[in-house]
């Protein structure tokens, strides 16, 4: 039969670089727990899945470097070998190969020079011990030999049936590789008809089987049954080959031999079958402990399961379509409104199908719904990786693993993730010694957690160590001309100038966070992903960042505003209020432009026609309405015609097709079929404080702490 | 009716190619990703024969063998195990248990079904 | 999302295969333009058209394509020609760019033309401001002359467009 390989590689891979990330935060958790067996054996099965998968799928040095790995964690599993903090690195190293080694796998490259060096690495840690990977006989090929006649004689083990074996079908193969020429049927052993047991095997056989092929292929026949059956197979070719020399006397004496060994085998076998038992015993033993590890990791077990891969692509068409279903619903709901009001008919059966779409709906959202666990698994090889290299102490700890993120968002968040967890571990937490003479533990702590509040996801990374020293931001922003002199900023103001571009609070360059990526592209990540990112943080004592996430990238609770003909939709989660304000409401402020006082607080007033450059019907706001939005703390007014209604909203890409837009967060389709946009207010904040910026800075860089500082320029 | 396999192995994609070749030998696959989801399958349905891996999470291999071996409609039904060379052991182990015979990891295809025809009707 | 560039492969460059090519042919004024026939997703009516703010004035908005949002290039302000009013024969040739979709708004679609290889002629050097980077070649099949359009280049001249694929 011919099949193709190729086609079970791509699950191979998969589930390799599963069974590596599983390794790796296993190995990391291992450093604190040694003597969790439970977990060694999943790392072991990590290992030893891939090793098997790998050959048969055809990379033998994958399978190759695997197997070394395999046998330090079996050592390690048998107790000779015990986990310390070097042997974990060492091991944490080799999956790292091991990673390189199946993506040269799957792109076909030449693995690199580093993984032989790697590898004897690991071989220095075994214990010396014979190398139990039988060499493979050669078996030489049976074209050309003489055909030669052997005496089979066959007694299999009365249990044999017990076993799922059955001996007319080893007999069949035997045929199969020559001639049989005499059978005879031992029945001696046959008890009368009334004490026969059909389960039990009481027949034996003798053969007389002329056949090319080597006395070992022979015995490979009954390889199933060997140890616990009685098979001898004697050469006899004398009576019939004419070409019979010393040779092949030898050979006869060979097999006579080997024959005898088989047989020894057997009782050897029966022997060590009690020691095969206390292996069992101990299996069973170990078993129990599985057992009464908590039923967490149990939990997780049987939820990956039960999962079903399928492809994103057929996932997100499957979204798209549903989108759709919704969006007709909507239609047909409307249509039949009217129509129930004409003919005064009621009808329960249309509301139970908007209702059973809308949960369609929600259901095929939370098909792209995945824990971000395996993310913050990643931080913590990071975390554990830079203290060893910087010579500091961190605990490290991660909350909320379960909580969900749209794929997309898990997929994303991890360079910010990964840049923010190493300025923690870089910039703020202190060496021991600094530690010490500060008062604090020589351990720092970082903690990492995921929590639902109000509709969005926080990533929040917490650590203990120096904070932010306000002083050098302020001066470094001064000098960078990020802010005057004479600018009063909020500490909360200061702090956040570390995510405008460009700025770098490290008072040395290390080679962990390297120059000019920062804070900024942290935060240019996750406002592509329509979050926000803010810190606190409090000199001496520590800093937390805190990164906000829309829980979906999908769908999204809108309020329709009206501008001309046209419908926008503006993000309920960022609308305080909205009213018509009264003509003494409004104030034209010197340094601020337009402002709207609501209830003693001033706010500044956005025209959204103006920013966005579209046509609107009212320019009085006392003619309009004004809608209170707040994004990262700031509020703003925006001016716009009329309110249209609040409703849930499918978030179309403007990239999809387009490019982005300023100002824009997306593109929605209407009930009735046409394109709304969809508004972005910290856009939108950030378009209104580059129309008061003066020429001189670069629109682009404008940071937003600064939006009401620098509007004195204008 | 066509024959019946069961499949019982953590890794998927070892499972795939597996399920695929018998598969294409005529059989009918039912899969398993342990030693208990196997079980789940040998509810007195004729099974003409039974693949396992033995390190498995949840049951492994060899509980799986025994257990499978236990129950009166399997008392026959030929069992192999997945296994790797460096395993002798767990060979033994596996006899023990009552499994039929053994495939020994690397594999292709073909080198299965002749194993598999070694020990199914 | 940057899987886009697997069509430039087959997009012209300037080069006419050798075989000829099947063009689609469209009316703008009173010229004729063509483009490859293989790039051409579907023909539409004239829909409604939602504009995007702060976009170039060739970009007339976006058209809910089957749930897809599809951003529309009237082509008579992308190629400087006076403006008209959008009636019944205004079509939308809904083309493809790399792993991206947009409209093209045209005054009326003519038919499809097989153009052979001798039938093509380089793009004449049509003077200073005239910019011929978009065209492909003229095609002369009796009294008619077309000409052709790259659209992955039409595209790739303005960065709103599909940036990535000029990248």
């Amino acid at each position: 039969m011919k099949i193709n390989m190729e086609q079970f590689r791509s699950a191979f891979f998969t589930e390799a670089t599963e069974h590596l990330a599983n390794m790796e935060s296993g190995l990391l958790q291992l450093e604190h727990a040694p003597d969790d067996l439970d977990l060694l054996n999943s790392i072991f099965r990590g290992a030893h899945t891939i090793k098997g998968a790998a050959g048969t799928f055809g990379f033998p040095d994958v399978a190759h470097f695997t197997h070394d790995l395999e046998n330090v964690l079996d050592q390690m599993r048998e107790g000779s070998v015990q986990p310390n903090a070097d042997l974990i690195e060492v091991l944490l190293r080799n999956v790292d190969t091991l990673g390189t080694l199946l993506e040269c796998a799957k792109t076909g490259d030449a693995p690199p020079d580093c993984v032989s060096r790697v590898q004897q690495q690991l071989k220095g840690l075994l214990t010396l011990k014979p190398d139990d990977v039988p060499v493979k006989a050669n078996i030489s090929s049976a074209a050309g030999r003489s055909v030669r006649s052997y005496r089979v004689r066959f007694v299999p083990d009365r249990e044999l049936f017990l076993q799922g074996s059955e001996p007319l079908l080893l007999l069949r193969e035997l045929a199969d590789l020559g001639e049989i020429t005499e059978t005879q049927v031992n029945t001696s052993a046959l008890p009368p008809l009334a004490e026969m047991n059909p389960e039990i095997c009481y027949l034996s056989w003798t053969l007389l089987l002329h056949t090319n092929v080597s006395q070992r292929e022979i015995q490979d026949v009954f390889g199933f049954v060997s140890d616990t059956s009685l098979v001898e197979i004697v050469h006899v070719s004398q009576e019939i080959s004419a070409t019979v020399d010393d040779l092949d006397h030898k050979t006869t004496m060979s097999i006579a031999n080997e024959s005898d060994i088989a047989t020894s085998t057997a009782s050897i076998v029966a022997t060590s079958g009690v020691d095969a038992r206390l292996v069992v015993d101990e299996a069973e033993r170990r078993n129990e402990s599985e057992r009464r590890v908590s039923s967490r990791r149990v939990n997780d077990r049987s939820v990956e399961q039960e999962t079903v891969r399928v492809d994103c692509h057929r996932l997100d068409n499957l979204i798209n379509v549903i989108g759709e279903l919704v969006i007709s619903g909507a239609m047909v709901e409307m249509e039949f409104a009217e129509w129930q009001k004409q003919s005064g008919h009621e009808s329960q059966s249309l509301a139970h199908l908007s209702k059973t779409v809308r949960d369609l709906q929600e259901l095929s959202l939370s098909l792209r719904m995945v824990p971000i666990a395996v993310t913050f698994q990643k931080m913590t090889r990071i975390v554990h990786d830079l203290a060893r290299q910087l010579g500091k102490q961190i605990h490290f700890e991660t909350e909320g693993e379960e909580t969900e993120l749209d794929k997309t968002v898990v997929d994303q968040i991890g360079d910010p993730l990964m840049h923010m967890v190493r300025n923690a571990a870089d910039h703020g937490i202190e060496t021991p010694d600094e530690r010490i003479a500060a008062g604090k533990p020589a351990e720092g702590q970082i903690t990492l957690r995921a929590f639902h509040q109000g509709g969005n996801i926080y990533i929040e990374l917490k650590d203990d160590g120096r904070g932010l020293d306000r002083q050098v931001i302020r001066s470094k922003a001064i000098e960078r001309q990020l802010i005057r002199e004479e600018d009063n900023l909020s500490n909360q103001e200061i702090d956040n100038l570390i995510f405008v571009p460009g700025f770098s609070t490290a008072k040395q360059i290390t080679d962990v966070s390297g120059r000019g990526v920062g804070m900024d592209v942290v935060r240019r990540n996750v406002e592509a992903l329509q979050g926000s990112v803010s810190i606190q943080s409090e000199m001496g004592r520590g800093s937390t960042v805190t990164i906000r996430l829309p829980l979906t990238l999908a769908i999204m609770d809108g309020l329709s505003i009206g501008l001309s003909d046209d419908v926008y939709i503006l993000p309920l989660l960022s609308v305080v209020e909205s009213f018509r304000p009264e003509p003494q409401e409004i104030k034209r402020v010197a340094t601020k432009g337009e402002v709207v006082v609501v209830r003693g607080e001033i706010v500044p007033l956005l025209r959204v026609y103006r920013l966005l450059n579209v046509a609107a019907r009212v320019t009085e706001p006392s003619e309009g309405i004004v809608v209170i939005v707040e994004n990262q703390g700031k509020k703003c007014a925006l001016l716009v015609d009329e309110l249209l209604g609040q409703s849930q909203v499918v978030i179309k890409n403007l990239e999809t097709n387009f490019h982005k837009v300023a100002g824009i967060a997306g593109a929605t389709i209407l009930g009735d079929g046409r394109v709304a946009m969809i508004l972005d207010i910290f856009g939108l904040m950030r378009l209104a404080s580059n129309s008061y910026v003066d020429g001189s800075r670069p629109v682009e860089e404008k940071p937003t702490p600064t939006l009401k500082l620098t509007g004195a320029s204008a | 009716m066509s024959k019946t396999a069961v499949i019982i192995d953590d890794s998927v994609s070892m499972r795939q190619m597996v399920s695929f070749t018998l598969k294409q030998a005529g059989f009918t696959v039912l899969e398993g990703g342990d030693g208990q989801e196997g079980l789940k399958h040998l509810d007195g349905r004729p099974v003409s024969v039974v693949i396992t891996d033995l390190n498995m999470p949840v049951m492994d291999g060899i509980t799986f063998i025994r257990q499978a071996r236990a129950l009166k409609a399997y008392k026959f039904t030929p069992i192999l195990m997945l296994t790797t060379e460096s395993q002798d052991s767990k060979k033994q182990d596996g006899k023990a248990a009552g499994a039929t015979g053994w495939i020994i990891k690397p594999f292709n295809p073909d080198q299965l079904l002749q194993v598999v025809s070694k020990v199914v009707h | 999302m940057s899987q886009n560039n697997k069509s430039t492969d087959r997009s012209m460059n300037g080069q006419v295969g050798e075989d000829g090519n099947q063009f689609l042919t469209f009316q703008l004024q009173d010229e004729e333009y063509g483009i490859e026939i293989l790039r051409v997703q579907e023909i539409k009516g004239f829909s409604r058209i939602t504009p995007i703010p702060n976009s170039p004035r060739y970009i007339k908005g976006v058209m809910n394509l089957r749930g897809a949002v599809v951003p529309i290039v009237d082509l008579r302000v992308k190629f400087n020609l006076p403006e008209m009013e959008y009636n019944r024969f205004t079509v939308i040739i809904v083309v493809t760019v790399g792993a991206k979709v947009m409209g093209l708004v045209v005054d009326a679609v003519s038919d499809v033309l097989n153009v052979g290889a001798n039938e093509m002629e380089e793009t004449p050097d049509l003077g200073e401001g005239v910019d011929t980077s978009f065209m492909t070649g003229i095609a002369k099949t009796g009294e008619r002359l077309i000409t052709l359009l790259n659209i992955d280049k039409l595209a790739g001249t303005d960065e709103s467009v599909a940036p990535s694929v000029v990248a």
